[in-house]
Order: C-alpha cells, then structure tokens, then sequence
C-alpha cells in the first residue's frame, strides 16, 4: 500500500512542508481520516506528447482505468479533456473521496491491477504521455457539488481556476459563494490544495453553458463591489486557470 | 475579461523544396522543441529523390488578463489565418555589402512590377483549409510561391516554393547575388490571425508573425555556430532592453557554443584536433588554464570587424567581407589574413564569465532536447536553425532582420512597418548562386552548417566534398535537390539521400 509520506513525495513536497491551520479543512483531511464533513479529491492530469495520441490515452482512461476505478470505488468521479491549457492535449481525471486512506487504497489497488499496469506500460512505450501531474485538493462536503446528471453539461464547459491567497490562511471566506453566485458562478468544487507551492492555494472547478457565459459571469464578478473588496483584502491572484470539456466517456461513479 | 493573442513561433521557417506533394505524408512540419533535428520518417526526399517542403507551423496562443491561457485552437475559436508572400529581390537593389547601398537590380526594366513576385495575401478561416499562392508572375512567367494550409485543430501550415529559378531572358548566370533577368521562388511575408472565441461577436486581432520561405536545410544536426536566434537575440538585447542572466548556465548557455564548434567537424576539413581543447572542457569545471585557452580563441566582438584576427575562432568569414576583399589577399588563398566575424555580445559575454568562473555548474550531461511546445520554444526552434551570419548576404535572410528592422518585442518584428518580401528582398538572385558560391574560401569559410564543405559517406572515414559534381552556378540551379542530406548515425553525422 502506498503511504501517505509517498503519496505528498509524489506531489512533490515532503509532509513538514504541508501548511496546515488548525481549523481549516486541509488540517482536517490531512490526518489517515477526513475528518467529518470533508472530502478528498485526487485530480490527475496526463499530458499527451506531442503528437496525434489522444485516441490511445482515451482507450486507456475508458477502456482500463475508469472501468478499473468504478470497480474499486463508488465516489464521484469526472474526466475532463483540456481546450484551453498550459499543455494540450491533456485529459485530467478528478475523484472524490470520504479520506487519504481511502484514496491511497484505491490508488494502490489500480497501480497493482494487472490490466491497468499492462495498458500503463503500453503508453509509456509507446511515448504517449509527456507527464502525469497529481494534485491533492481538499475539500468540504458542502463546498462539493459533483453532477447528478452529466447529461446537462455535454455542450457546455468546466473551468478549472487556482487562486493564492495569502490572506485566507483559515480557509475562504463564507461569503464568497453567496458573492460568486451573484454573477452565475457556481462552483462544482470549490477547495484547498493540500501540498504544493503558493499555499495556501484555493482551486474552484466552475461548469458554464458556453465560452460566452464564462465571460459573462466573470466580467460581472469583476464589477461587484463585494468582491472588489474581497480581492483587496486578500490579494488574491490567479496562479492557472484551464478550460475544459466532459470527455464522451466521462461518468460518475 | 480582455484577452490577448500572438502567433507563435514569431518567426517561423518554411522551407522549400522541388517534391509538389502537400498531403501531409508529402512534407514534414519543421523543429517545434529546441534542440531538435526534425528526421521525416519517410525521408528528406520522396521516391523519385525530390526534396521535401518543410512546412511551418504556426499556432495561437491565449493570455485572458495577463493570465496564460494556452493554445487556442478550434475547439475553443474560430480562426481566421491571413498570410502573404511574396519574393521582390529582382526589385531590388544589388547586394554589395553592408553600408554599401548598391544600384537597382534590372536597372533597365521600367515596370518595376513585373519584377516583382506578389501573389497577394491568402485567407483561411477554420481547420482543414487550403490556399496557394500561385498568381505572382516575374517578367510575365507564373511563379508559384506555395500554400498554406489548415490542420483539423486551425493550426496553420506554410509550405513554401519548389525551388525552381530560371530567366525568361536567357541571361546568363554571372555573380554570386545579382544576376538581372532572374528570379527564383524563395519568399517571405506576414502572418496574421482575427480570433473569435465562441460564444464571441468581436474578433480580436492576434499580435502577428512573420514566415521566411528560405532554400533546404541540408544538415539539420549541425547548428550554426552563431544561429539567427543568437542574433536577434542580440537585437533584443541591444534595442529593446531584453535582459539576459548575469551568470551563464555552463549545460544552456556555454556548453552550446562548444559542441556547436566541435560538430563543424562534420561539415568541414578544417577542424581536425584544432578543437581538442573545446572536448577538453567538457565536462566542467575544467581548469581555469584550460577555459582561458579555449576563450583567449575568440575574437573579440567589440572589434572593428575588417581588422584581421588571424587564426580567432569562429573561423568565417566577416559579414564585411566586401570591405575586406581583395585587401591585404583576403579570400585568396593562404595568404593569412583572417578578418573574421566573432560571437554575438552576449555569446561573448558567456564565454568570457566561464573563462572566469563566473558560470553555474548544472552540468548532469548534455541536455536532451525538452519534450513540451512552449511559445518561445517554438520560435526558438525556427530560429536556431537558421544562420545568424555571416550575412554576405545570408542564406535565410539578411542583416536587415538583424540591424534595420523594427522589432515590437523580442523576436516579433514589427509587421506594420514592413511588406511581404522584405526579409528575402536583399537575398542572393537566385539563391543556387551564393549557395554555389559560399563554400570554404581561404583561409575561412562561410556557413558549413547551411552548405556543408566536406563530409563522410556512410562507413567511410574520409572526407568528400559536400557538393561534389557541382562545377557552376548553373549547376546549382539544376541540381541542387540531389545534394545529400546530413544525419545523425550513432556518433557520427553522414550523408544520406544524395541522388547526383
């Protein structure tokens, strides 16, 4: 089994350097349990080389790991293809779990799933991926609003938005939501990021009808006063933002 | 929420060649990574042994409030490519040298148009599109100058001509850069895109690139040892302000420099255990004793460049050989005199920082080229393959590029105050007449890395000369894609696909 110390090398960080409050969701859910109330989310993203693969990645995501996954573990799960990234093509998978035990369960069970590790293998022989980046997010169960039904959100878009946020070291302000929804935001997930740079760090997966009604809705965030406020007091700053469709296979679990 | 687009590579490079297939099987899209040697899985030339095209790619990149975004492709807008291109050298004045303003070519033609190859700009709206420019005449002969392309994510492609030079005069070929009654097919212009994200009335405009359409690249693993991005690299430095690390990086910065010279082993006799010492400082530190030998060999930039360096490196010639012709034997042989053109400021500043061990030792071994297309890595790439000098005139363009023309930024010329044709214009016509003429012309050569000197046949360890068989301008003219291509085999680079 894959420990917890492995998972946070993985991302890049060792445990100490984990930036934990007291009190916020990421102290809670960084213990072996989630503390009650609060959800794990593992989001994976595989960068394509460069080159025609996409069909190879989503044979693998479709046909061996999502299958393999469903098996494993009933939590809710989207897979999303990138159209306005850093790096294209990429496929990004998010899955929430009830802890980091659980989640490292799983990611265990998968990484020694015969049928998982022969069609990982294929794709790294065959150059596919250029990189598999793993971010952990943290998150409340109420701040946690996957689909029910995807079938709503084919057409439309997902936005997936980092903000830094020095100031909101105890977590984001309980009348942010209320200030975002005013302007037709209305986050699917709405998290911490448990390790990493910049922390802490605040990742907001945002679906919208179209292009247009994304910049709608923020072009009218931008203008309330609210937020204007919000933004001064905690000198928030983009640190990524990434535009994304529901990949045709892409379920819940 | 404002966005912002730019073209990128901000100067791209298509290259041309006498094989018409455009499918995509039929051509090969040119280096995207620096570092990389683009090797065409089917081959440099096709089955009757005509040269592929090297098409350009270029694509749009996204910033939504300063943010990054990525690369915007149809999925996301719809994107309306305009490209223009054009060759205006017979147009033109005569090469004699830089600072010397020569009379105009085809002096005796009063319609200045008909000299002038202007097929016009091209529009492609949308992914799987295709235009050719194939309206532009020289002296009342059709001249095709290429196509462009649109792949299936709105990507655009530039292929450019096919090589073909000829007189409807039948005037003879007599210099090496201004034969009057000539054209060839070479060509360079603009490259604009209007981005309408969707769900969006307004098209916004991106910020525009350049294409340059020059000859083959026959040597794809040599670089040149000074490649037009040192040289506009330099330009930013000089004109725009554009800062560079005070403290060099031994793996990206000096290590090029090196191995740049040491693999003009492969492309010249010159060489043979002259660059011993460059090997000997790899891997670093090295001693001082030994990095002062190796940066003592330099020719100083700041010096005036007609004045003789004999035996400095880099051992080619200066862009003002014209200045330097004939005086003191220069370009005769043997005489010793060696006015020569030195690294770029900045190379030289690198080297000069080692020399003093002022670098940063993050040598784990000679880097591999990246595997990520990254905006700047895309221009990047296009450039280092290109020469940087000497410009006597140039093989892909000229000390214009380089001296004369407005920049907005760092590598992205100033599309408003320049016209299709302009990077190619001052260019030997036609180009088979320099390339002819710029081999190794004692006591330095030219650019080994563009025209090969000498090279080595597979399993053979001696050298033969690179364009063997070729005896004249005309020659060039009618032969050039039956030159061999370079390739790297194991350790060593051979000729490959040569089918004189």
């Amino acid at each position: 089994m894959i420990s917890r110390r492995v998972l946070l090398s993985w991302l890049g960080v060792s445990a100490g350097a984990c930036a934990v409050t007291a009190g916020s969701p990421l102290s809670a859910a960084t213990g072996a349990r989630a503390a009650q109330g609060t959800r794990v989310i593992n989001l994976e993203s595989f960068c394509i080389a460069h080159g025609n693969h996409e069909s190879r990645l989503d044979a693998y995501l479709a046909d061996t790991l999502l299958p393999r996954m469903q098996e494993l573990h009933e939590g809710p799960r989207l897979c999303l293809h990138a159209i306005v990234a850093p790096h294209i093509p990429q496929a990004t998978v998010l899955a929430a779990f009830s802890s980091f035990d659980e989640m490292l369960e799983v990611r265990s069970s998968l990484a020694s799933s015969p049928d998982v590790r022969q069609a990982r293998a294929e794709l790294e022989s065959a150059r596919i991926l250029e990189d598999v980046r793993s971010q952990v997010l943290v998150v409340r169960e109420e701040s946690l609003h996957f689909p029910t039904d995807l079938n709503s959100f084919q057409t439309g878009i997902f936005e997936m938005r980092s903000y830094d946020a020095p100031a909101w070291h105890d977590g984001v302000p309980t009348r942010l939501l209320a200030v975002l929804h005013r302007a037709r935001i209305h986050p699917i997930v709405n998290a911490a990021t448990a390790a990493g740079e910049h922390m802490p760090r605040f990742t907001y997966v945002v679906p919208f009808a179209s292009l247009a009604a994304r910049e709608q809705a923020w072009s009218t965030l931008e203008a309330d006063a609210e937020w204007i406020d919000m933004q001064r007091e905690s000198t928030a700053t983009v640190t990524g933002k990434s535009i994304y469709k529901l990949a045709p296979y892409s379920r819940l679990g | 929420m404002p966005w912002t687009f730019k073209i990128f590579p901000s100067i791209g490079v298509a290259r041309i060649g006498n094989c018409p297939d455009d499918s995509p099987s039929g051509f090969y899209v040119g280096p995207e990574i620096p570092g990389s040697v683009i090797v065409p899985p089917n081959g440099y030339k096709d089955a009757q042994g005509r040269v592929r095209r090297q098409a350009a790619r270029f694509r749009i990149y996204g910033w939504e409030n300063g943010v990054f975004m990525g690369e915007i492709t149809s999925s996301v807008a719809n994107i309306t490519w305009t490209v223009e291109l054009a060759n205006t050298k017979a147009a033109f004045n005569r090469f004699e040298g830089i600072g010397h303003t020569g009379p105009l070519r085809n002096a005796s033609v009063s319609d200045r148009s008909s000299l002038a190859i202007t097929p016009g700009p091209r529009t492609i709206t949308g992914p799987n599109g295709t235009a050719f420019f194939d309206t532009g005449h020289f002296m009342g002969i059709p001249v095709p100058l290429g196509e462009i392309q649109t792949d299936g994510s709105g990507r655009l492609l530039v292929l450019g001509g096919f090589g073909s030079s000829s007189s409807p005069t039948n005037a003879p070929l007599t210099t090496f850069a201004n034969n009057d009654g000539w054209h060839d097919d070479v060509s360079d212009g603009p490259v604009t895109a209007a981005v309408t994200l969707h769900g969006n009335q307004a098209p916004v405009q991106a910020s525009g690139a350049w294409v340059i359409c020059p000859p083959p690249r026959f040597a794809p693993p040599i670089f040149h040892i000074i490649s037009l991005y040192d040289a506009l690299l330099q330009t930013a430095v000089d004109r725009l302000g554009f800062p560079v690390p005070a403290t060099p990086s031994f793996t990206n910065d000096v290590y090029p420099v090196l191995k740049r010279a040491i693999d003009y082993q492969w492309v010249t006799t010159k060489i043979g255990n002259k660059h011993d010492p460059l090997q000997a400082v790899i891997p670093p530190p090295a001693t001082a004793d030994q990095r002062n030998t190796v940066f003592q060999a330099l020719r100083d930039p700041a010096i005036t460049p007609t004045v003789d360096t004999p035996h400095l490196m880099p051992a080619i010639w200066t862009d003002f050989f014209r200045d330097v012709f004939g005086i003191r034997g220069h370009g005769s042989p043997n005489t010793g005199h060696w006015a020569n053109h030195a690294l770029t400021p900045t190379q030289y500043n690198v080297m000069k920082n080692w020399a003093a061990g002022n670098f940063i030792n993050d040598w784990v071994g000679p880097p591999a080229p990246g595997t990520s297309i990254t905006p700047d890595g895309l221009t990047r790439a296009a450039l280092e393959n290109c020469s940087g000098g000497p410009f006597f005139p140039g093989i892909e363009t000229s000390f214009f590029t380089r001296d004369v023309y407005p920049y907005v930024e760092p590598f992205r010329l100033d599309g408003t105050q320049l016209n299709a044709g302009d990077l190619s214009k001052q260019q030997a016509i036609p180009w088979q007449a320099d390339f002819f003429d710029c081999v190794f012309q004692s006591p330095l050569s030219w650019w080994p890395a563009a025209h090969p000197d000498n090279v080595f046949t597979a399993g053979s360890n001696n050298y033969v000369t690179w364009d063997r068989g070729m005896n004249s301008f005309e020659d060039m003219v009618n032969f050039w894609s039956g030159l061999g291509f370079l390739v790297q085999s194991g350790d060593v680079v051979i000729e490959t696909e040569r089918t004189l």
